[in-house]
């Protein structure tokens, strides 16, 4: 993990996910430049270098869906959350795909004149901008994204931060949606093109309102107030129903997250964030005895929190107590790494105190 | 209670209960982006039929004449044929130093809808007898709602070379001495091109470029010579 | 203005670059004890990341601190 950085921290997943990636965007180019040869025959034939600029152009916005559809997708469906694992070579691709278009419509509509290409493109004579405005800026914001998607900006910036900065994908994804509305759009295509562009802005709006009326409804079912002791410890409900290895998700308010993992017949309790990108940890599983992140495999020791040597990854840890026969957590953290002692499950017969 | 399924673990063999899955999803998003890139390929706009036959050079001879733009008037009497350079500018020098002379000039004919034009590769004096100017035809003044169209990429070497897309190379075309051109289609159906012009007859007034490639309305005296239409365009709206 | 604003951009990132370079090859390890055993690959990844956070890298870095 972030023991020692290299380029790509390949996995042979990695690879083959790549290996598709980059097959099914040659496919995507060949599909598209291929049926535009086969229908539009000469006279009206559409030159190959638009064709291309358009293939790329139309990629890159595809890639933009699939890029923004994972979170929610993977929020609804946990399981295809190996999509997730991924997701920053898949933007990293989405970047090389739109700045491949971009050199193709620089050397095509800016090249061979007596002009700046890049000027020529993106500014009108009278100083104003068109269609192309957006794009360039859709564009810089991919970069940035790209250029910051190593785990060493991870590190530098924080998680929360670099979440924060690498949202501004939706400010891409509007970007583009101006760019080709206020292009392509406005030049009269076939119904296909605004239906195409239309179903996209709606799957992906629908996937994001779904995804967050999930979060929101559970989220609201926390601890009842008569779960909360006295002193604020609150029951974590039937322990015993909890899967061995596994985690149940607690909302402890404030939009804290408690995981309380069970091993066996013991209990411990960490924060929900993973320190890597936040990942939800209880959706994890135990896995050479250790919690393992579902989102990119980082790894915890369910009682203290730490990462294995050599790496050095921590999160809070939580108190837990028998009161009464039942589990109860402390909603206070204890510091990143703090360790702690796991409880054995009480069984239903155990004395009361 | 059955025991939850495997998690997927980026760096671990991929749990057998995931295979059918990951396959599904890898497959149904494949042929998702394959029928997007079909349909978006199928649905591109008509070009039109503008022909660049970069693999065939013509020469030509005739009269070079320059208002404002160079063309050449062959001495067979056919309609003028643009003479442009090779990129998004004027023709070269050769020709410019041959206006008023006659010429034999080579390059690669570009053609869409009977105008001609020849992208210049060579040009040298031909000592044709120069034709008797012809008659210019006043049409009276029109206002034509319209695209200003670099004349270039219009008649064939770009496919789609107009709409808002195409604007940027258009303007850039028009900058570099690409001649301005209008297309409109009249009450019965019938398409017509014009060049457009100054109102003085000189070249089209710089305040049009920001316009060019959008829906604009020209207006001014047209008239029809050496084969073309010719729009004397008055300055925009502001 | 826009082309004021794209001059802006592109000097922007030139001087990233200048600055990425002597960081990605050693200033960078003084940020993060896992890039101090990066491979030469990272190094070259970093560069882009340097170019667009490299008035914060150069900050960080003249403070000296290690995160």
């Amino acid at each position: 993990m972030s023991h020692r950085y290299r380029a790509v921290q390949w996995t042979r997943h990695k690879a083959v996910y790549d290996g598709v990636i980059a097959g099914a965007c040659v496919a995507f180019v060949a599909v598209f430049i291929g049926i535009g040869m086969a229908v539009h025959r000469p006279p009206s034939e559409v030159s190959v270098p638009i064709l291309l600029m358009r293939a790329l152009g139309t990629l890159a916005i595809v890639l933009l869906h699939v890029v923004l559809a994972i979170g929610p997708l993977s929020r609804l469906w946990p399981r295809t959350t190996f999509l997730l694992a991924n997701r920053r070579h898949l933007g990293v691709a989405t970047f090389l795909v739109a700045l491949l278009h971009a050199a193709v419509v620089l050397g095509f509509y800016g090249g061979f004149g007596v002009q700046n290409p890049v000027l020529a493109v993106l500014v009108r004579p009278d100083g104003s901008v068109g269609f192309e405005f957006p794009g360039f800026l859709a564009l810089l914001v991919l970069f940035v994204l790209a250029a910051t998607s190593h785990d060493i900006w991870l590190a530098f910036l924080g998680h929360a931060l670099w979440k924060w900065v690498h949202m501004a994908a939706y400010g891409a994804y509007a970007l583009v949606v101006a760019h080709v509305a206020l292009g392509v759009l406005a030049g009269k295509p076939s119904i296909f093109l605004p239906a195409l562009l239309l179903a996209g802005v709606l799957v992906l709006g629908g996937l994001h309102l779904a995804a967050g009326r999930r979060e929101r409804h559970r989220d609201a079912r926390g601890p009842s107030p008569h779960a909360r002791a006295e002193d604020g410890w609150i029951d974590i409900g039937d322990p015993a129903s909890i899967p061995d290895q596994r985690a149940r998700v607690l909302c402890i308010g404030g939009g804290h997250r408690v995981a309380i993992f069970r091993v066996g017949d013991r209990l411990t309790a960490l924060s929900n964030v993973c320190a890597h990108q936040g990942g939800p940890l209880g959706e994890g599983q135990v896995m050479d005895g250790c919690v393992t992140c579902p989102w990119h495999g980082y790894q915890y020791r369910p009682h203290d929190g730490q990462s294995p040597p050599p790496y050095s990854e921590r999160v809070p840890t939580y108190e837990l107590r028998v009161r009464g026969g039942r589990v109860q957590v402390c909603p206070t953290p204890n510091a990143p790494g703090t360790p702690t002692t796991p409880i054995a499950i009480p069984s239903p017969t155990s004395p009361r105190p | 209670m059955t025991p939850p399924q495997p998690i997927y673990v980026l760096y671990r063999p991929l749990p057998a209960t995931l295979l059918a899955l990951v396959l599904a999803v890898a497959g149904s998003l494949a042929g998702l982006a394959m029928g997007v890139a079909a349909a978006a390929a199928w649905g591109q706009p008509d070009p039109g039929p503008g022909v660049w036959d970069t693999a065939n050079a013509a020469t030509l001879t005739g009269h070079v004449a320059a208002h404002p733009y160079p063309m050449l008037l062959p001495h067979d009497g056919s309609a003028g044929v643009l003479l442009v350079g090779v990129g998004k500018v004027g023709p070269p020098g050769a020709v410019l130093a041959l206006v008023g002379h006659g010429a034999r000039v080579t390059g690669y004919p570009l053609e869409r809808g009977g105008l001609k034009m020849l992208e210049v590769q060579e040009a040298t004096a031909d000592h044709w007898p120069s034709p008797a100017p012809g008659p210019a035809v006043g049409l009276g003044v029109h206002a034509i709602a319209t695209e200003i169209l670099d004349s270039k990429c219009y008649l064939g070497a770009m496919k789609p070379g107009h709409g808002p897309g195409h604007k940027a190379c258009a303007i850039l075309c028009i900058a570099g001495g690409i001649p301005p051109m209008i297309a409109w289609t009249d009450a019965a159906g019938r398409t017509h091109h014009a060049l457009v012009t100054g109102p003085d007859g000189g070249p089209m007034p710089e305040a049009w470029r920001p316009r060019v490639a959008d829906r604009v309305v020209v207006r001014g005296r047209l008239t029809s010579r050496d084969g073309w239409l010719w729009m004397a365009a008055d300055a925009p709206d502001p | 203005m826009a082309t004021a604003t794209i001059a802006a951009i592109f000097v922007y990132l030139a001087l990233g670059l200048l600055v990425a370079v002597p960081m990605a090859w050693r200033g960078i390890d003084r940020l993060d004890p896992a890039a101090a055993r990066g491979s030469p690959g990272f190094r070259i990844v970093a560069i882009p990341g340097i170019m667009v956070l490299w008035p914060l890298v150069l900050a960080r870095w003249s403070r000296g601190a290690r995160p």
